[in-house]
């Protein structure tokens, strides 16, 4: 097509027809001279010479324009293309692929970290709480007083208090119409939308005013409540909704991107709290607005000698181990699907860079395979310029195909993974192919091609044109240097994909032994739901006589076979009921901050077994064990264990919660199984109490039975109404699904690992493949003089593909130490399995070199057999 | 008698010089050129006339000559070929270099 479109140029030249007329002149001239007609043909046709030379040196010799140069090598190009299909056509498959995947990954990237949040200055917006790592606690709250001690530091413009969970601060909306719902709120201190630089879409902000103890009471909407439940009435401001049974009045609605904390549905103001005035009461983490000026490691040393001077005016409320943690609000957004994408994008761009290797060592196969052609070529005259700039182009050509499918095969992905990815990776459903994924995939084509087109250029300067023009182009120059750069090639291939697949066997066993890892809970059939009650008029009393007359009635209904309930259920959130204890016979013995904390849990009777959680030792709850009886606690079999190893036994030894002397002592009747409740992969100690001995609220509802999840959902809602109508229950799901939810980070990174090393594997598979086929085809009379002389067949097996192999090793080898090194910065992604775990390791080389000795075996195998008569007379 | 003169192959780097000579008086064509410079060296100079299309080519996008379509002796459409007015500076040019090339060589390779 494109030499038609060439030759086209040709005859508007003109050059055809003043040939023909040169030869016509000629021909005259012989004719009378008195020659026949045959001799005067022939000697025209000697005297001009062959057109076509004509033509080729026309056209070296003239002074090209741009787009005809370009047109030209274009044509040269497909017509090369054409000649070796099946080569070129695979070179742009794997580079498809190559391109297509890191495009798919960097526009996840883009969408999830890279796209700015709907907050100016996003990265001027602090999220602050600090830890205690001598305690062992990773997240210390704080409490509202530390507000006025954050706001007089001068790093900070603005700064505003919010809960550090979502879970706790449900409210029941009653719609009016219908069953109510529980939405998740969010109180705040009332410059919490300053502080994030926003203003609600309608009405008004939280004023000082709103934050008052007995102030009226307001709200502020998300933009999907007032769109879901108040059908985006403009007039809603100023309306007064019902929250928890009571009037509150909506003074604003956000705007619809608006959603931090992440999964809010409503905004409170949090100063209307009596706790407000209580630093012990630390439920808190701060966000601030840094003024212009200020550095991270200033703002992050204003904030650490802050705490330090509280921990000096306060010391019974704060420790001195107590560290300042200041991290900027895009990172906290973001957490730990930050490390989960980075990974995957690097992967991506390793698939790509094998890709790119790959394809190059094709092209580069096939300027071998034209040594000839280009020596010939350039001995006739064509500057190495425009040898050069035909292979570029060649390479061009490629990538350009490369990127235009494998953009396509980008669009086509993402498609797929936002529909299949895990809904807590925040605004992964936003990833498009968006501009800047074009310009990403142009970037990566543009790599391609300078690959691609640099391994072939890089060959014909080293190239001996005499030596290889004299020695007729089978075992010549040039060769060496070219099989040199083909292992080097096929090193680097193999230590990328290494590198992939140790991460990605790495991310699979620990995806296997979080699956297999005992969390505690026997039994995934349960289905879990918050049921926190909601309202005015709740004693502690009437919400254990809510839970003691609910779980009676779901027990003696028909299909339900355990019903409990339970403070906070398994994997709602990092953040739990954290309590520090201390044992009877060690009393005394710590400072506060240097006792143990345990998840505490409160529980009906009946809950472990609902769950699954065997109790192995004493006995379980019972409703008599009142508020007035002896309290009493479960605690986890890995506490019994220290206990034992310290010469105690768990029954009927006594802890308190804390180390006043008025707290009360419990003492052990059970020892329970350990139980996960933060993370699949987090251990830590359990303590269960009694509902019915602690005013802390159960909230949540778990029931097991034989009917489906959704009967026993409307089950308990039926028996709820029955009780309290204004109640609501929220967040329905079984224990599997929280544990599978828990893993899903994890299991989407690794399946997309899993995607980029294999098609890794099969790269480098290929890789080996075409060197060894490449080296074959021109020792085919070496090999068949060689079996002709009578070498032994496994010999000459070893020698063909140990040479290669040799390449695979070191390859591997380097790939190794990478993986190493990669595997130790991701470690915290790791669960059950070290980096440089040896069994991982050796199994991914021998893995590795098995496939590699297979794909080279393969071409060597059929070039051994094959007869020598045929090889040694083809020539 | 003395042997006619062996014909010698044209000069590199002259043929663009001849051509542009020739074509001093008025238009010819490709052909033309050639047979020219052939009688005008009294068929000493071999011209290539394979070699010609390239240099016209050179030439004509160096803006020395331009080319129209008229009919030949032969009754085809050919390429006649004259000088632009830049051609015609280069011909002067191209005398005095070559005078003073010629006068240099020649008392170069006078004998000793």
């Amino acid at each position: 097509m494109l030499s038609r479109l060439f030759h086209l140029f040709r005859n508007n030249r003109g050059l055809d027809a003043e040939l023909a007329d040169h030869l016509a002149q000629l021909k005259q001239e012989r004719l009378d001279a008195g020659d026949t007609p045959d001799q005067a043909e022939l000697y025209a046709r000697r005297r001009l010479g062959n057109p076509a030379r004509i033509h080729e040196d026309v056209y070296e010799s003239t002074p090209l324009q741009p787009l005809e140069t370009a047109l030209r090598h274009a044509s040269f190009a497909l017509r090369t293309f054409r000649r070796n299909g099946s080569a070129y056509l695979f070179a742009i498959a794997i580079l498809t692929l190559g391109i297509g995947m890191s495009v798919t990954m960097f526009s996840l990237v883009q969408a999830v970290l890279l796209k700015p949040l709907p907050f100016p200055d996003q990265d001027a917006i602090q999220v602050i709480w600090k830890q205690d790592q001598v305690a062992g606690v990773a997240l210390v709250e704080l409490a509202y007083p530390e507000l006025g001690d954050l706001q007089a530091l001068k790093a900070f413009d603005s700064v505003a208090l919010m809960p550090t969970t979502l879970y706790g601060y449900g409210r029941v909306l009653d719609t009016g119409h219908g069953d109510p719902v529980q939405l998740e709120s969010t109180p705040v201190s009332h410059d919490f939308f300053r502080v994030l630089g926003i203003k609600p879409a309608l009405g008004r902000d939280f004023t000082d005013a709103d934050e008052q103890v007995n102030a009226a009471p307001v709200v502020i909407l998300s933009d999907h409540v007032w769109r879901t439940y108040f059908s985006a009435d403009p007039a809603i401001l100023g309306r007064q909704i019902r929250l928890n049974g009571a009037g509150v009045t909506v003074i604003g609605v956000t705007a619809p991107a608006i959603d931090f904390p992440r999964g809010v549905d409503i905004w409170l103001p949090l100063g209307v709290n009596p706790m407000k005035e209580r630093r012990g009461a630390t439920y808190l983490q701060a966000i601030a607005r840094s003024r212009p000026g200020y550095s991270a490691s200033a703002i992050q040393a204003q904030v650490a000698s802050l705490f330090q001077r509280q921990a000096r005016d306060y010391p019974q409320f704060y420790s001195k181990s107590q560290k300042a943690v200041v991290t900027p609000l895009p990172q906290y957004w973001t957490g730990s699907a930050r490390i989960h994408l980075w990974i995957s994008l690097g992967a991506s761009l390793l698939l790509l860079l094998a890709a790119c290797i790959c394809a190059s060592n094709l092209f580069l196969s096939r300027a071998l395979a034209r040594r000839r052609e280009i020596a010939t070529r350039t001995s006739l005259g064509a500057a190495p310029r425009h040898i050069l700039a035909q292979f570029a182009v060649e390479g061009l050509t490629a990538a350009i195909l490369a990127a235009v499918s494998g953009t396509l095969l980008a669009a086509a992905l993402i498609r797929l993974l936002v529909l299949w990815a895990p809904a807590d990776i925040p605004r992964l459903t936003e990833a498009t192919l968006d501009p800047r994924g074009l310009a990403f995939a142009l970037a990566t084509a543009a790599l391609a091609a300078l690959v691609c087109s640099f391994a072939p250029a890089w060959l014909i300067t080293r190239l001996d044109l005499d030596a290889l023009l004299r020695e007729g182009g089978q075992r010549t120059a040039g060769s060496r240097t070219g099989k040199r750069l083909q292992r080097v090639f096929v090193m680097a291939q193999t230590a990328a994909t290494v590198l992939l697949l140790s991460l990605c066997v790495l991310l699979v066993v620990s995806y296997r032994a979080m699956l297999h890892t005992d969390v505690g809970f026997a039994n995934r059939d349960t289905v879990t739901m918050n049921l926190a009650l909601r309202g005015d008029g709740f004693t502690p009393q009437s919400r254990d006589d809510f839970y003691t007359r609910l779980l009676e009635k779901l027990r003696t209904a028909p299909g339900v076979t355990h019903a409990g309930a339970v403070l906070l259920r398994p994997f709602e959130g990092n953040v739990g009921w954290d309590l520090r204890y201390e044992f009877d016979f060690e009393a005394g013995r710590h400072r506060n901050e240097e006792l143990p904390s345990a998840n505490y849990e409160v529980v009906t009777p009946g809950y472990l077994a609902t769950v699954g959680t065997p109790l192995l030792e004493g006995r379980d709850f019972r409703l008599t064990d009142f508020e007035k009886a002896e309290p009493v606690v479960i605690i986890s079999n890995n506490l019994a264990r220290q206990l034992r190893k310290s010469g105690h036994d768990p029954l009927g030894l006594r802890l308190r919660f804390g180390r006043r002397p008025d707290d009360v002592w419990w003492k052990v009747i059970g020892v329970a199984a350990e139980a996960r409740y933060r993370r699949v992969t987090e251990t830590g100690v359990d303590l269960y109490v009694n509902y019915l001995q602690t005013g802390i609220p159960t909230n949540y509802v778990v029931v097991r039975g034989t009917r489906p999840t959704h009967e026993l959902v409307a089950l308990v809602r039926q028996a709820t109404a029955e009780i309290d109508p204004r109640q609501a229950i929220a967040g329905t799901a079984t224990l599997g699904e929280l544990i599978e939810k828990d893993t899903a980070r994890h299991r989407f990174n690794m399946i997309l690992l899993l995607w980029f090393a294999a098609c890794a594997v099969i790269l480098a598979a290929a890789g080996v493949y075409s060197v060894i086929t490449e080296s074959l085809a021109v020792r085919t009379r070496e090999i068949a003089l060689k079996v002709a002389l009578g070498a032994g067949r496994r010999r000459l097996l070893l020698e063909i593909t140990g040479s290669a192999l040799i390449f695979v090793v070191v390859g591997e080898l380097a790939g190794l130490v990478a993986a190493y090194g990669a595997g130790r910065a991701a470690e915290d992604l790791l669960y059950t399995v070290t980096a440089a775990d040896p069994l991982v390791l050796a199994s991914v080389f021998a893995f590795l070199f098995l496939v590699s000795a297979a794909a080279a075996l393969k071409p060597a195998w059929t070039a051994a057999q094959s007869d020598p008569r045929s090889a040694l007379q083809s020539d | 008698m003395a042997a006619p003169p062996k014909p010698v192959d044209i000069l590199q780097g002259t043929l663009n010089m001849m051509i542009l000579q020739i074509l001093l008086p008025g238009k010819a064509n490709g052909y033309e050129i050639a047979k020219l410079i052939e009688q005008r060296s009294d068929e000493l100079l071999q011209v290539d006339h394979g070699s010609l299309y390239p240099a016209l080519r050179r030439l004509e996008s160096k803006q020395l000559i331009k080319a129209e379509y008229e009919v030949s002796p032969t009754n085809r459409r050919a390429r006649y070929y004259s000088l632009t007015p830049a051609g015609r500076k280069q011909v002067a040019l191209e005398h005095s270099r070559w005078q003073t090339l010629v006068h240099a060589i020649t008392r170069v390779m006078r004998p000793a």
